[in-house]
């Protein structure tokens, strides 16, 4: 709220009362000063001339104010931070999945790695079991630890019909005594 | 004034990280934008690495897809000498890890190259040494390392590989493209510890594996008894072939002598050489089959013809030829079951030299045969027109042309089918995975070729089986089948006389049986039997007879001739070795090359003496146990089990009632465990022997 004041004189005598009166009761060093300059601009320029001139002090209080939001800037501001979002979010995502892919193929390597070496070990176990398939060395374990012998072809019965066959092996077989 | 402070220090500070994310942003810029070539460059070749990939060699499988040789990966040690700044130290540690001298070590090292193998495939225990010892500028690399798990089973047909694994001799030489399969290099992407992280796309190309028409169990049994003969006759060599008639398939292929082919450089090159398609010999009165075989299918004899042999002697062109002996009046049949030369002569002489030589070229003789393994000689016949006049006669006794034991069983083989000639083979299939490859081309089945008409066939079998029945061969006769054959005695040429040899000769017997339906043919071919006897039919005969009485059930092949099998009642034999024996001769597996055992300690008992005893019965034969079985007859099962039990037997018991038959016996000796069948009945026992 301006208040006119009327200015005359030295710049002592000529402040408003109400001027005076502030200076008096709550002294302000900086509105003080400034309205010093002021006063002091305004005693310059009334000691230059007769005008007078009026200054007004006009109090804000923007305590109120609400700040009025452009619509239109606001919805740019938006999509520029939802484009600038998406491309980080892409470049983040291109960089976790090529670090992804580099640790994947080390993860590849490794299982190809275990499944070589147990390749490995299966040719390993199959040279084995065609060396323990040898028939030299069975012979030998037959004939010498087993104590068996070739049959001879009058040990060995031939029957023409397999009936025959069946019948004979039955004499063979051992009753089933379980309960 | 404070404020202003602070305003200009923020100044400062705002204007000190721009000035810095300017810098560092700029460097980026920099590199990212000019020097984003170079860099890229630097870090392929860094990361990048071309790594030579070797297939793994195919396998080789008989018949029955039984492993005869396989390749399994092992590691080898190699150093780069510019990475080693202590070489004696290395090579101080080196040495125990491999079992190599150090200086030899250091030799290596200081060779000169910038790469030099240290020892190449190693045993896994040997390799995890070295690798334990985590040296610098000593490395190891992946290789594969042939095996052959049967040893010396089937060697010449197999053949062997080198260090390189380049197949040297038999089936690894002669399929070593396909076997070997393609070599290639892959890119692999690896950081800095040299892991790799991308091993790119590669295509591990295998070898073709090779299915062989080798049975393993039948080519054992033909190794186990040429050596037994060998062992016998002390001759120096021996082969036996054991072919199909039916399809020319070579069932089983046997030298000696013979080799690892684990060890393949450690023995002499002629234990390698197969003799059985390169060795030349004459085959003596084996050819007389050839003979006989074109007069009879020119029509020009009978069975039943005479020849006057003429007391053992013929003149031929100026020649006096005399017979083994002094034959009169003969039959052609009996012409080829006594082998009488001077009969032989006559029948050639009655075909006459252009056909004669007709017949030997259509049998297969003086050209290779073909087969699917390096080395076959063409064997040895003049031109029909650098014959002399004595040559129609020297051939038709089996001198003056030579041939190898290949071509001989492959003519006899065209005998026992009918008449066709088939090219032997010892290649059954190619297989790469799952699926059939097609065989190439001269191992690809051709269709045989008539040689003879099949009555002239039928006639030759009968002739032959004669040989067997009341000629030259009864030794090769077979208990349970019908057999037929021809022996042969070939004297050999005596070096440094330039003449026949009375006392070296080349003892064969080539036969198949049975008669009608022939599964086998089987030559035996012994070189320089010493002592006496020493013919064919003493030495080699019995060598078939042995063989194809294992073979043929083997083979399921029904008997044709009815036997009286007189029931066994024990049969042991008799234990030549102490309790405790066992197979310390016999090696694990080693991954190295498997070092030969004690030849003699190793080698079973030879099957002469059970096979002598054929058409004996045997009865309580064992001379090992010390039970005596006891009678059971009438027993009930209880008072069975009992006594069973108190001896320390197994009792088997068969029916309810009484013991009415048992095996074993009562009286014979058992071991202590031995299994006791009673079979009970409420009728009263049969005959304990059932004929």
């Amino acid at each position: 709220m301006a208040t006119a004041y009327q200015w005359g004189g030295s710049a002592d005598r000529n402040f408003p009362p109400s001027v005076k009166s502030r200076q008096a009761e709550t002294p302000r060093p900086g509105l003080v000063a400034h309205l010093a300059k002021s006063s002091a601009a305004v005693a310059r320029k009334k000691i230059n001339g007769d005008a007078v001139e009026f200054c007004t002090v006009k109090r804000i209080d923007n305590s109120r104010l609400v700040r009025q939001v452009e619509p239109v800037r606001m919805r740019n501001l938006y999509k520029t931070v939802a484009l600038g979002g998406i491309i980080a979010a892409f470049c983040m995502l291109y960089v976790y999945q090529h670090f992804r892919c580099i640790d994947l193929g080390f993860q590849l390597e490794d299982l190809k790695a275990k499944t070589q070496q147990a390749q490995i070990l299966n040719s390993k176990l199959k040279l084995e079991i065609a060396f323990l398939r040898d028939p030299r060395r069975i012979d030998v374990i037959a004939r010498r630890q087993l104590g068996l012998t070739q049959p001879t072809t009058n040990q060995v019965r031939e029957y023409t019909s397999q009936d025959g066959a069946e019948v004979a092996a039955m004499q063979y077989v051992r009753p089933n005594r379980a309960p | 004034m404070e404020q202003e402070k602070v305003h200009v220090r923020l100044l400062v500070l705002a204007g000190f990280v721009l000035f810095w994310m300017t810098a560092v942003f700029g460097r980026v810029a920099y590199l990212q934008l000019f020097l984003h070539s170079e860099y890229l460059s630097r870090a392929a070749r860094q990361q990048r690495h071309t790594i030579d990939i070797y297939p793994k060699r195919g396998v080789i499988f008989d018949r029955n897809m039984h492993p005869l040789a396989m390749s399994v990966p092992v590691q080898s040690a190699f150093a780069v000498p510019a990475e080693i700044k202590d070489r004696a130290m290395v090579a101080h540690l080196l040495s125990g890890a491999v079992g190599m001298p150090a200086e030899e070590i250091r030799e290596k090292m200081d060779s000169g190259s910038s790469f030099v193998w240290i020892k190449r495939k190693l045993p896994p225990a040997k390799s995890e040494a070295v690798e334990s010892l985590n040296l610098k500028g000593i490395y190891l690399q992946e290789e594969n390392q042939r095996y052959y798990p049967k040893r010396d089973l089937a060697a010449h047909v197999l053949g062997f590989v080198d260090v390189d694994e380049k197949g040297l001799g038999g089936i690894e030489h002669e399929y070593d493209n396909l076997i070997r399969g393609k070599e290639e290099k892959i890119v692999v992407m690896t950081d800095a510890r040299q892991r790799w992280f991308d091993g790119g796309e590669a295509q591990r190309d295998r070898g073709v594996n090779v299915v062989l028409t080798l049975d393993e169990k039948i080519q054992y049994i033909a190794e186990r008894e040429l050596a037994a003969a060998i062992e016998k006759t002390h001759a120096p060599a021996g082969s036996v072939i054991v072919q199909d008639p039916n399809s020319g398939a070579i069932l089983a292929l046997a030298n000696w002598p013979k080799f690892n082919p684990n060890s393949a450089t450690e023995v002499p090159t002629e234990a390698r050489t197969n003799r059985a398609i390169s060795d030349i010999y004459e085959p003596g009165s084996t050819f007389k089959l050839i003979t006989l075989a074109a007069a009879f299918d020119q029509n020009l004899i009978r069975v039943d013809e005479v020849f006057d042999c003429q007391n053992g002697a013929v003149t031929v062109a100026g020649h006096l030829l005399h017979d083994h002996k002094r034959y009169g009046m003969l039959t052609v049949a009996d012409i080829l079951a006594k082998s009488s030369d001077v009969g032989a002569i006559k029948v050639a002489l009655r075909l006459g030299s252009p056909k004669f030589y007709e017949y030997i070229r259509a049998f297969g003789f003086g050209t290779p045969t073909g087969v699917d393994l390096p080395g076959e000689s063409r064997g040895l016949l003049e031109r029909l027109e650098h014959w002399g006049s004595f040559s129609i006669a020297s051939i038709s006794m089996g001198q003056e042309v030579g041939v190898t034991p290949l071509q001989m069983v492959t003519a006899v083989s065209s005998i026992a089918n009918g008449g066709l000639l088939y090219k032997p083979h010892v290649v059954q299939q190619l297989r790469k995975g799952d699926t059939a490859l097609p065989l190439p081309m001269p191992s690809a089945f051709t269709e045989p070729k008539r040689v003879v008409r099949p009555e002239t066939a039928a006639i030759l079998r009968g002739l032959m089986e004669g040989v067997i029945l009341h000629g030259t061969g009864p030794k090769a006769r077979l208990d349970g089948w019908t057999a037929a054959g021809k022996t042969g005695t070939a004297q050999k040429i005596d070096p440094a006389t330039g003449r026949y040899s009375p006392h070296n000769v080349i003892a064969s017997f080539t036969g198949f049986a049975p008669i009608n339906n022939p599964a086998v043919t089987i030559l035996v071919s012994i070189d320089s039997p010493s002592g006496y006897p020493h013919g064919g039919g003493d030495v080699a005969a019995p060598v078939f007879k042995r063989i194809a009485e294992q073979i043929l059930p083997y083979l399921d092949v029904p008997q044709d001739v009815p036997v009286n099998p007189e029931l066994v009642q024990t049969a042991y034999q008799k234990k030549n070795q102490p309790e405790d024996d066992s197979l310390d001769d016999l090696a694990a597996v080693d991954f190295n090359a498997q070092p030969e055992g004690n030849e003699e300690s190793a080698k079973p008992e030879p099957a002469i003496n059970q096979h002598a005893r054929s058409s004996e019965v045997l009865t309580s034969a064992d001379d090992g146990g010390d039970i005596v079985v006891p009678d059971f007859s009438g027993k009930t099962m209880r008072d069975v089990t009992e006594a069973c039990m108190r001896l320390g037997l197994d009792p088997v018991l068969v029916g309810t009632s009484v013991a009415v038959q048992q095996t074993p016996a009562a009286g014979a000796k058992v071991r202590r465990g031995t299994k006791v069948t009673v079979e009970f009945s409420d009728t009263p026992s049969r005959s304990a022997k059932s004929k």
